[in-house]
């Protein structure tokens, strides 16, 4: 899967190109909206990450453009701002869902394999994980082909981790994961709980510890 | 804070929002770092700390943001029909774990569900915010009690905590941007107040807030039956 980054920002820019190579993306990096629109008339790219503040041709105009030529790249917008107008602007423009900054690693590549999820349907769901079995489309998860009944919250924590195995997730992650970017002081100690109780569903040898830090699923 | 021009509040959001890069690169960076195995666990801990620093450097940022425009942050079209019981046991499982450190027993009475148009994502900060201060402001283990009920003024929802209270002349300064009860004892920006009255204000609902010192407080939300004028 090739992603184009447009993101004016260097800095940023590499840093994304890295997490996502890591993740086995193919990846190229623009620094303005000009620049993207080669790549993009070219169907090199099956994803388009973009910035909305950006010189030249910012990321609404570039994104008008694109869906006005017939262009259903997907795309996610990447945004300063987390105003409402702004968000439904780009919504309106054509962007397929936004991600406001600053945004947590895990929650982008999130972003990015549910955008891709969405335009190749024939990719599985279903994600095994020693005993488990994560059902992403009927939303279950299967304990030795048994149903769990997991609370809305519960699930979205098997998500989480079964999509991110091998990854360290912060409390602060998982938080944000739950709740979104509810703001409440040390909320992260609150997750500790629900870890605790999905435990006792999935088994305790699933999720690990990592103390101080947050969790991790291990690659098996 | 409400008496800046508005060319200055769109100057100071749009700085504001220039903050958000910076904040993205750092967090971006301290993340990647902590999956990098050969890091040591002390320094892995550290940075984990240093990110929940940058999220809460965000936070305020937001929180001034809204507190500059809160008209900008929700519209009318997006008050949905929502189930308040479900809102309020979703909140009160999220909390808690707070009160439980402090040993405190929370609970929350609620005979019938009720659904009520609002902003989801403001009117769940709103009931956060009465709720942690309610954590905050009770000792180790103090009672705090959410009901939901129906009233002559509307729907009735209060948050009772047997905590520190207030005194008639501190309560008049609550609703104030920064100010703080008590400085030594809590931590905090001394915002949650001022976004809970700009939420009450934007939904057009009534708060009350009855305290008496050593006693405890009790805020009280009333959200009219027919409420049809809500700006946002």
């Amino acid at each position: 899967m090739r992603i184009l980054i447009t993101e004016d920002e260097k800095r940023l820019s590499n840093n994304i190109a890295k997490i996502l190579k890591d993740e086995k993306y193919e990846v190229i990096q623009v620094y303005n909206g000009e620049e993207a629109l080669d790549f993009l008339y070219s169907d090199y790219a099956d994803l388009l990450l973009l910035d909305i503040m950006m010189p030249k041709l910012n990321g609404l105009e570039l994104i008008k453009l694109l869906r006005d030529a017939n262009n259903e790249i997907p795309t996610l917008m990447l945004t300063a701002s987390n105003m409402i107008d702004d968000r439904v602007a780009g919504l309106d423009a054509g962007a397929d869902d936004y991600l406001c900054k600053p945004f947590s690693n895990m929650e982008l590549l999130a972003r990015i394999r549910s955008l891709l999820r969405r335009n190749n349907t024939q990719k599985s769901s279903l994600i095994h994980y020693k005993n488990i079995e994560l059902d992403m489309q009927k939303r279950l998860v299967r304990k030795t082909g048994e149903i769990l009944k997991l609370t809305d919250k519960q699930f979205k924590i098997v998500e989480l981790f079964l999509n991110n195995i091998g990854t360290t997730l912060t409390r602060l992650q998982v938080s944000e994961y739950l709740w979104g970017n509810m703001n409440i002081e040390r909320s992260s100690n609150a997750i500790d709980s629900h870890i605790k109780n999905v435990r006792k569903q999935i088994g305790s040898d699933i999720i690990e510890t990592i103390h101080g830090v947050g969790y991790i699923v291990q690659k098996v | 804070m409400y008496a800046i021009k508005p060319h200055n509040k769109t100057l100071i959001s749009k700085f504001m929002h220039e903050l958000k890069t910076p904040l993205t690169i750092v967090r971006s960076h301290l993340e990647s770092e902590i999956n990098n195995n050969a890091l040591n666990p002390l320094l892995q801990k550290k940075l984990a700390l240093d990110i929940e620093e940058l999220a809460r450097m965000n936070n305020l940022i937001n929180e001034m943001n809204f507190l500059l425009n809160p008209e900008r942050s929700c519209k009318r079209e997006q008050f949905k029909e929502e189930s308040l019981l479900a809102m309020l046991v979703d909140l009160v499982e999220f909390i808690k774990p707070l009160a439980e450190e402090k040993e405190q027993k929370i609970s929350l009475i609620a005979h019938e569900n009720i659904a009520y148009p609002l902003h989801k994502e403001k009117f769940q900060q709103l009931l956060l915010n009465l709720l942690t201060n309610a954590i905050k402001y009770t000792p180790k283990l103090g009672t705090i009690v959410v009901k939901l009920s129906h009233s002559d003024r509307g729907i009735k929802i209060s948050i009772k905590d047997s905590g520190i209270g207030m005194s008639i002349e501190k309560k008049k300064y609550i609703f104030e941007p920064f100010y703080r009860i008590d400085t030594e004892q809590t931590q905090g920006l001394g915002l949650g107040l001022s976004i809970v009255q700009a939420i009450v204000k934007q939904h057009q609902i009534n708060l009350t807030i009855e305290s008496e010192l050593n006693k405890g407080t009790t805020c009280t939300l009333y959200l009219p039956k027919e409420n049809k004028n809500a700006i946002c």
